[in-house]
């Protein structure tokens, strides 16, 4: 039996609008997840998938509801949660290198002893070489890459990622989930992926919560039994393709918005 | 090569200049008080550098540029970070700050030098108070355009105050800033001339009173000529530190990777 890594209980977020109106952006939602499993949160946008990994990494408080941390939280907010964003959000005059330790640096971590570490990550996302070079002489992919260092570079408790693939074209995508993959199986963390395409979501996940838009709230919660570890190869199983089929059905199983 | 063509250029615009000149002086017998010849002109450029007379008004002049600028821009860009680090500090300077803004400094400058005495002060506080003000918004205007991932991530690794200015906030601000420092670098080269002129005995703004007042015509072009090229050279050094520091940001990209 596996300890927990992370629980919600009653966990809601409302936004007050412009004019004093209330936007309830999550309602509220429950949710363990074991420690070193990957779980992903699907669903269209506006279900309010990235407004509960917000919530999660204490970027946002919640309006209602606990959120149980697995072990004791550091006394920075990210020391021990890794955050990837949409966008990789490097700083644009630091090159490869001092973007991935950036946050080893600013938690006072020696300076040869943080270089061992980003190196080696580097090198296992297949990096190594672009340590001097700037974000902007970089592919979309690669940035994406740097930014998924930068979150594991103090080896986080918890990995948050909010669609961390959106911006990129299929193959790369494609390309990312096998790296994302080998990380994980490297070092297996517990992990929460934003996503909305529904082949991402299978390939990768333990589990799926699928949520439903206006207001956001979790519809559905799966178990993907796909063995592991998982390769290409594995998409064109019977069992991927049934997996790929009940999650679609349950994703369309929604009121359509207007 | 490139370079040379354009040294080219611009001597050739030169000598244009200067023969469309000497014709208009010469064909229109021009009275030599209203527009005096270039080569008067010239030669009381010459004898004034020889002198020392113009060599120290403008040695002043740049001092006070230099001096006003840097003060100018530090407060202001302090300031602004200031600012946009506090809703209450918005709100409580908000006025005073926008009367102060909006206020002709040119206007209060009789007032500085009744305030702040003939010397060099009543000048740098004139030539600060020009300064300060676009350095502030700017400041502003781009720490409040810093893009919501990086508020996160400066968020996520709970950065302290200076660290998040210092390494996120200004960073990213300096195209901003540098465009409200090049709008106070003219503002400070006006304020420096005019705060001579007004009262001083010293400058290249007294220079030009004092050409005015004696007649001497060639020397008021000459002081005139003088402020125009310290003003170019500022603006350049500026733009100097502009590329060197931004050479990161895609705009400088190509300037930064040539030199």
């Amino acid at each position: 039996m596996q300890s927990e890594a992370l629980r919600l209980q009653g966990v809601s977020k409302t936004y007050t609008g412009a004019r004093g109106s209330r936007i309830a952006a999550l309602l509220p939602t429950d949710l363990a997840v074991r420690e070193g499993e990957f779980v992903s949160l699907i669903g269209p946008s506006g279900c309010g998938k990235s407004t509960l990994l917000k919530v999660v990494a204490g970027l946002t408080p919640p309006t209602q509801g606990t959120i149980t941390y697995g072990w004791d939280r550091a006394s920075r907010p990210g020391q021990d949660i890794g955050f990837v964003f949409q966008d990789p959000v490097l700083l644009p005059w630091k090159n490869v290198l001092e973007n991935a330790r950036f946050p080893l640096e600013v938690f006072g971590v020696g300076r040869e002893q943080a270089d061992r570490t980003v190196l080696e990550l580097l090198d296992a996302v297949g990096l190594g070489g672009f340590e001097r070079a700037l974000p902007r002489e970089l592919s979309g992919g690669m940035r994406q890459r740097v930014s998924i260092v930068r979150a594991l570079a103090y080896d986080p408790k918890l990995l948050l990622m909010d669609e961390p693939f959106g911006a990129l074209d299929l193959l790369t995508r494609d390309l990312m989930s096998d790296i994302l993959l080998g990380l994980w199986s490297r070092s297996p963390k517990t992990v929460v992926f934003v996503t909305h395409s529904v082949e991402e979501a299978v390939y990768l996940s333990d589990r799926l919560v699928v949520m439903s838009p206006r207001p956001g709230q979790v519809k559905e919660i799966m178990e993907v039994d796909l063995p592991r570890p998982r390769d290409p190869a594995v998409k064109d199983t019977d069992g991927f393709v049934h997996w790929m089929r009940r999650v679609k059905a349950a994703l369309d199983a929604q009121p359509v918005a207007s | 090569m490139k370079r040379w063509g354009l040294v080219v250029h611009y001597v050739a615009t030169l000598v244009v200049l200067t023969a469309v000149w000497q014709l208009y002086v010469s064909v229109g017998h021009v009275s030599s008080f209203l527009l005096p010849a270039p080569l008067p002109v010239l030669t009381a450029l010459l004898a004034s550098l020889r002198s020392g007379q113009l060599v120290s008004a403008t040695a002043q002049t740049c001092l006070e540029i230099l001096v006003g600028f840097g003060v100018g821009s530090v407060l202001g860009v302090a300031l602004g970070a200031l600012l946009s680090r506090s809703e209450l500090l918005r709100t409580a300077t908000g006025s005073l700050l926008l009367f102060f803004q909006t206020a002709p400094k040119i206007a209060l400058a009789p007032l500085f030098i009744l305030w702040f005495g003939l010397g060099l002060l009543s000048k740098l506080v004139l030539v600060v108070s020009l300064v300060f003000f676009p350095a502030m918004v700017a400041t502003t205007v781009g720490i409040s355009s810093v893009p919501g991932p990086f508020v996160d991530l400066a968020n996520l690794l709970g950065l302290r105050p200076a660290q998040r200015f210092f390494r996120i906030q200004l960073p990213l601000a300096l195209p901003d800033i540098f465009a409200g420092l090049k709008v106070g670098l003219v503002q400070a080269v006006i304020g420096a001339i005019v705060a001579e002129w007004m009262a001083g005995n010293a400058g290249l703004g007294y220079l030009m009173v004092y050409g005015d007042t004696t007649f001497d015509t060639p020397l008021l072009i000459a002081a005139i000529l003088m402020t125009v090229l310290v003003s170019v050279v500022f603006t350049g050094l500026l733009v100097r530190v502009e590329t060197r520091l931004l050479s990161w940001h895609a705009a400088y990209a190509g300037e930064g990777g040539s030199s």
